[in-house]
């Protein structure tokens, strides 16, 4: 078990709710991934009567946590709204705050990330911001009252897995009391695992599982990978280094001839 | 009658009508929406507050997915 926004968890494997094909294979890829957090976002309500919504009728029935977003918000006063919309909606003060300051990349703005979470943190949400892994930004979210910090691994949806696991790593040793969150960019099971080497409480993550050929075999890779790489940290990881050792003992070799 | 921008269409309503006889005009599940009206949130406690004005942006949002 661990503890994430005063919440008990047994995965460490937060998921996302999109991209699926149908909602019966989001249903089964949920649930073979273990994840009891999944992200969800608000969208403009079909103009009309007579529409449901049976996304949020699938989801329900899961009973999981729910984490709504702010994706596709540019501004801080966008990403403020849309959170306290989503707090009457989800009933929750969890947010996933992005603010996008790049279409190509979609990076995060941190100025405006940083204008947000001031704001949202004040009026008692938990924030979970979606940031890059800059180390400055980082201090100064947890300065602003963050006790989680989701540093992307590479640009949404890219499936190129940790571009700079230097920064990532700094930011562990720097961050020793936040809960370190890998979101974005993963695309590989292995992507899952080097980030939990690192030390990450956790990963978050969609498009590599729904986009997968088969996402529900893919969402149980992931919780594997996640198992993984949080056991192997913890049994700790030995050094790496540039010379040959030999694993079998030396001594007693046969057909060994001093010279 | 009155032009309010609904959803980022415009809509002709009727004058001096809340948001709460708004919302249930144009949403089956009012339950599952939150509302904004020139993009400042509005909690669903003051919806019956709010008098529609000539111009107005009404946003409701409902749960989709999301990554």
């Amino acid at each position: 078990m661990w503890q994430i926004a005063d919440v008990e968890l047994n995965s460490r494997l937060l998921i996302g709710s999109s991209l699926y094909p149908s909602l019966t294979v989001m249903q089964q890829a949920i649930k073979a991934s273990g994840a009891e957090v999944v992200t969800t976002s608000l969208r403009r309500q079909q103009t009309g009567k007579g529409q449901g919504n049976d996304f949020w009728e699938a989801l329900k029935e899961l009973n999981v946590h729910i984490l709504p977003n702010t994706a596709g918000c540019h501004s801080a006063k966008e990403a403020i709204t849309t959170a306290m919309m989503a707090r009457e909606l989800f009933d929750t003060h969890w947010i996933k705050l992005e603010v996008i300051g790049d279409e190509y990349t979609l990076q995060p703005d941190p100025f405006a990330l940083l204008e947000a979470t001031q704001e949202l943190v004040q009026q008692g949400f938990e924030v979970f911001p979606y940031c890059t892994d800059d180390v400055i930004l980082c201090d100064k979210l947890v300065e602003a009252g963050c006790r989680i910090l989701m540093p992307w691994a590479a640009p949404i949806g890219t499936a190129k897995g940790l571009l700079n696991p230097y920064a990532l790593r700094t930011l562990r040793h720097r961050f020793r009391e936040q809960q370190l969150i890998v979101d974005a960019g993963l695309g590989a099971p292995s992507h899952a695992a080097h980030a939990m080497e690192l030390g990450y409480d956790g990963v978050l993550l969609n498009t590599a599982i729904a986009k997968a050929h088969n996402p529900v075999a893919m969402a149980s890779a992931f919780s594997y990978a996640v198992q993984a790489g949080h056991l192997g940290y913890h049994a700790g990881i030995i050094p790496e280094q540039n010379t040959a050792q030999p694993s079998t003992p030396v001594i007693g070799k046969p057909f060994w001839h001093h010279g | 009658m009155i032009s309010i921008m609904f959803n980022g269409g415009v809509v002709q309503y009727r004058p001096q009508q809340s948001l709460t006889t708004f919302i249930t005009e144009h949403i089956d599940d009012t339950n599952s929406i939150a509302a904004a009206v020139n993009q400042a949130f509005v909690p669903r406690a003051r919806y019956d507050e709010i008098i529609l004005q000539e111009g107005d942006e009404v946003e409701l949002l409902s749960p989709m997915m999301g990554g």
